[in-house]
């Protein structure tokens, strides 16, 4: 029933591998057939100057004619090789341009293809065939026209102009290669036949190697040693064979190649001399049939490699495209309408969703649900809930029945359609890489466009984003990411206010929360700071003295070492580098993996490499490059951050004892290199949070810490700040997949986009289950108090205290509704719905 | 791994040093390799509650297990608006490991009665572990799994000599 609007329109996977080569490159397929036939033609210009040199100019002894021969020659020498540059330059691009269209389309197409098919496929595949599968392929199509044209037609015209100069010699020089057109091949058959034996060989042997080491326990405990060695022998050898077959026919195709060419002189010598002695033959010719031979054999080459790469390259194109060949069932928009905007209604009569298994995931469900209403989807996991939402959302299609929104059959409708209408918020939502700001805006830009991101006139107000992130209880996050955030350079216009808040705050609040906090006093050491900045224990001001300058600033090494802080952070840095490199040696790097200690992730192939170089090495005998890289990794530390080493009382004493000397040094010798903490100036390498507080907290009971972060809320409300900061922590990097996000932060995330977006319909697939009991509750009660009425709700629900506010709510097991009405209805009957609601007991 | 500045103090051990001592004598880390628990131990943070600071609450999913390093907690049911106090936990006891591989709602309140500080581990870095080492569930299953089994004799041995009819209908959790 689809609509057939579109032209004849082949899809990426369905197309060949020639239909590359012409597809947008005519014009340059075109202009290299040109260069190429004027390359060939300068190409023969030497072999007929070579005649010419040794015929006429030497012979005749005329230097004028052999300076003109030669310097054609040069010149077609020149021309011929920048020519083949300007080819290897269109044939690069035009390779390059395929290549790129061809993952544009491959990736566009691979986003269109249903979910089930993901559920098979590890992104692992896709990445791979998007990124490597298909160079070969490209290289190929650039090839395709250049390569076979350019060496046949150069071929072709030696051959014409050697069988002009001397018919019978011209044909004895190519009577070879036909020999070799059918050699060549059959060996490469057999070169291919057995570099697939040899990849299943090395697959067996590390399956072997793999088996071996994982059953270590089992072959050393039964000293089975000699077992495990015959079967591993026997598989090497195997290889070994297979190996040795396969690097014997690889050579063999050079040795042959190489033997023709060669022989193809012996026959010019043996017959051209035998008629240069007879004067048949002039010298000039002889010489231009012996150097004619060697430049065959490059075009010949040149042939047999682009035969191996037009292999390679179907092999792996039609490997790749077959693999995501699977049907794609919508339509992303009409061509002849704008989408729909459809009134919330969504009615479902008879739908049944069956696997290709013959699995029943839905089984003649019917239901209705009317503009604005609410109904809950409940039922035990694998009763076909989230399965009954998504096929309403069209991500899965039901088999058989009917369901339409708005009044339109969902199956038929575009994505165009679906996205203008409905919003998905599913259980374990996807958050991209970027700001919260672009997060939220992820659904309501796929709708309007992306002109409506940030300046445009269809973008929301800010008022609009602070609704939907009060909405969904993302508030406060955001709130805390902006306190959280160190400010920009451009954003200095908020320090004094700050500097204002600091104090409101401190005699607001100093008190209830001192015990919690390191505040920035001179005498006390802040276990939640580095060590660097507990040293210099104020802002750089000068570059010399920020954080990642230190280990270039000579004023500041002088001053570790007359402090006798020198020594002890060596050994401190050598003991965070030992430990975090045996902790994480073996393991793929991830963020969270270096929250705990201060080397960066970008750094620990450099530390991994000082560790093994310094391993029995004593402090004094390492150099000045690894001296630096420790020290530098001692003064990032912090105690309090960082688990991973720890801090004696006499070190921390020496610390201290080193910020009286240095601010005394800096005071003597560098006044006003570093502006020292003060409760009257903002401090440029701390948070907002710690810029208020004028401290760290160092508390780490979640109660007090909440009882801080209300405080702080109360402050930026009484100091009308709130929207501010809010602007500011929307600019807080989410991290790749929104790792930086906890898995409820997440959730509300994505309610907050939907939301945000307004849809019609809005589908919640377990939308709040990473959240906790309040979250959830105030959610539902937005659900119920402000969406009621204005958007149509679906939601797969899998706790029941929060569904007494649905207009409806449809039990459903293995597949079937069995009980649909209200609460009190439900309640009321005792059935399932009731079972479910107090158990069994 | 000697640790170079802590030898000669026991007390100022880093707090990795201490968890992955903690960690080698427990019976859920037993099947683990040694690279598995020092992650553990790397990514586990502290925390501190005051007398009356609830560490879960009841009916929420907090993803995370605890250790009770030092101080004493009691599980509490909430029912009826009526708290029922279940048991104490004093240190070194462990709660809440289900909850690191699956999500799961804990069906008790935990709260502090002294001064108390715990070990927390949370879902998030447990999966970053699995994604490392993939046979890491599985064998901290096992753990839990004999754990279970464990309880089940102890519950049906008393059921035996006691005739106690109240555990009848809790007999069978083995079989899940």
């Amino acid at each position: 029933m689809k609509t057939k609007t579109e032209k004849k329109f082949i899809p990426v996977v369905n197309r060949t591998l020639s239909s590359w080569i012409m597809d947008g490159n005519l014009k340059l397929q075109i202009l290299l057939v040109v260069i190429i036939l004027i390359t060939v033609a300068i190409r023969v210009v030497p072999l007929e100057m070579q005649q010419r040199i040794v015929n006429e100019a030497i012979n005749l002894r005329k230097i004028d004619l052999l300076v003109l021969y030669c310097g054609i020659y040069l010149l077609a020498v020149v021309a011929a090789s920048l020519l083949k540059l300007i080819i290897n330059l269109i044939q690069t691009r035009i390779s390059e341009k395929v290549t790129a269209e061809m993952r544009k389309q491959l990736y566009h197409h691979i986003l269109n293809i249903p979910l089930d098919f993901f559920r098979t496929t590890p992104p692992g595949t896709v990445v791979n065939s998007l990124l490597n599968e298909l160079n070969i392929p490209g290289n190929y199509v650039g090839m395709a026209i250049a390569v076979p044209l350019i060496n046949v037609v150069t071929l072709l015209a030696f051959a014409g102009y050697l069988i002009v100069l001397n018919p019978l010699l011209g044909v004895v020089s190519f009577a070879l290669y036909p020999i070799m057109l059918y050699i060549i091949p059959m060996l490469q058959r057999r070169v291919n036949r057995d570099n697939k034996k040899r990849l299943n060989a090395s697959r067996t042997l590390s399956s072997k190697i793999v088996e071996s080491v994982s059953g270590i326990h089992e072959v050393q405990a039964n000293g089975a040693f000699e077992i495990e060695n015959n079967k591993f022998d026997r598989i090497v050898e195997n290889l070994m064979g297979i190996r040795i077959k396969w690097t014997l026919y690889k050579y063999a195709i050079k040795i042959i190649s190489n033997f023709f060419v060669n022989l193809g002189p012996f026959l010019i010598f043996i017959i051209g001399g035998y008629l240069a002695i007879n004067g048949r033959l002039g010298l000039g010719a002889l010489v231009a049939f012996l150097s004619a031979q060697e430049k065959l054999y490059d075009p010949w080459k040149e042939l047999i490699e682009f035969y191996q790469v037009y292999q390679d390259g179907s092999i792996n194109y039609y490997k790749t495209m077959g693999y995501f060949d699977v049907p794609i069932d919508t339509v992303l928009a009409a061509k002849d309408r704008a989408p729909y905007e459809l009134e919330g209604s969504v009615h479902v009569d008879h739908v049944t969703l069956e696997t290709t298994d013959g699995i029943r995931l839905l089984d003649n469900v019917s239901l209705d649900v009317a503009p604005g209403e609410q109904l809950a989807l409940v039922g035990f996991s694998g009763s076909g809930k989230s399965s009954l939402a998504l096929c309403i959302a069209q991500l899965y299609r039901y088999t058989s029945g009917h369901a339409t929104l708005g009044g339109k059959e969902i199956s038929e409708l575009t994505k165009a359609d679906i996205t203008q209408n409905m919003g998905l918020v599913s259980q374990s939502p996807f958050i991209f890489e970027g700001t919260i700001r672009e997060n939220l805006m992820y659904s309501y830009t796929a709708l309007y466009g992306e002109i409506c991101t940030l300046e445009g006139e269809c973008a929301p107000e800010l008022d609009g984003l602070v609704q939907v992130l009060q909405q969904s209880g993302l508030f406060v996050d955001v709130l805390r990411f902006g306190l959280n955030t160190i400010l920009q350079v451009d954003e200095e216009e908020i320090v004094p206010v700050i500097i204002d808040m600091r104090k409101t705050f401190q005699q607001d609040y100093g008190e209830a929360i001192a015990e919690w906090v390191e505040f920035f006093d001179e005498k006390q050491f802040l276990s939640y700071a580095s060590i660097a900045e507990n040293i210099i224990f104020g802002a750089p001001v000068t570059d010399d003295f920020k954080n990642d300058r230190l280990m270039e600033n000579q004023f500041f090494l002088n001053f570790l070492d007359d402090a006798d802080l020198t020594r002890p952070l060596l050994t401190l840095g050598k003991e965070i580098a030992y430990q975090t490199v045996d902790i994480l040696k073996n393991i793929t790097l991830d963020r969270m993996f270096f929250e705990q200690t201060p080397i960066k992730p970008e750094e620990f192939d450099e530390y991994q490499e000082i560790v093994r170089v310094i391993k029995n090495k004593n402090l004094h005998q390492i150099n000045q490059k690894q001296t630096r890289a420790l020290l530098d990794l001692a003064l990032r530390f912090s105690p309090g951050k960082h688990r991973i080493a720890a801090l004696s009382e006499f070190m921390i004493h020496l610390i201290l004892e080193g910020r009286f000397m240095f601010k005394e040094r800096i005071k003597q010798k560098n006044d006003g290199a570093v502006s020292f903490f003060r409760n009257d100036q903002y401090i440029h390498s701390q948070t907002i949070f710690n810029n208020i507080l004028f401290g760290i907290v160092k508390t780490t009971n979640p109660a007090a810490q909440e009882k801080i972060n209300q405080f702080m809320i109360a402050l930026l409300i009484g100091e009308d700040f709130l929207e501010r900061m809010i602007e500011i922590g929307m600019n807080f990097n989410v991290g790749t997949k929104g790792n930086n996000l906890s898995g409820g932060q997440r959730q509300k995330l994505a309610i907050a986009r939907t939301f945000l977006k307004s849809p019609a319909v809005m589908i919640l697939d377990e939308a709040t289950s990473a959240l906790d009991n309040n979250s959830q509750k105030r959610i539902q009660s937005v659900l119920s108090r402000q969406w009621k009425g204005k958007s149509t709700l679906i939601a797969v629900v899998h706790r029941l205290d929060i569904v007494k506010d649905y207009d409806k709510i449809a039990f459903l097991k293995a597949g079937k509704i069995v009980e649909m009405g209200t609460y009190d209805e439900l309640m009321a009957k005792k059935g399932y719905f009731y079972e479910l609601a107090y158990g069994h007991n | 791994m000697n640790s170079l500045m802590d030898t000669t103090d026991a007390d100022n051990k880093s707090e990795f040093s201490a968890n992955l001592n903690i960690f080698r004598q427990t019976e859920f880390f037993s099947g683990v390799s040694m690279d598995v628990m020092k992650l553990f131990a790397f990514l586990c943070k502290r925390q501190s509650y005051k007398p009356g600071d609830a560490i879960f609450l009841q009916d929420e999913d907090d993803q995370c297990a605890y250790y009770i390093l030092s101080g004493a907690a009691k599980l509490v049911l909430k029912k009826d608006e009526k708290d029922y106090e279940i048991r104490e936990y004093k240190a070194e006891s462990y709660l809440g490991v289900l909850s690191l591989m699956a999500p799961m709602v804990k069906q008790f309140s935990l709260v502090a009665t002294t001064d108390t500080t715990c070990i927390v581990m949370t879902r998030n870095a447990f999966a970053k572990i699995a994604d490392q080492f993939p046979d890491t569930p599985l064998k901290i299953i096992r753990a839990i799994g004999q754990r279970i089994a464990t309880a089940e004799r102890k519950c049906v041995k008393e059921f035996e000599s006691e005739k106690n009819e109240d555990i009848r209908n809790l007999l069978g959790i083995s079989l899940i």
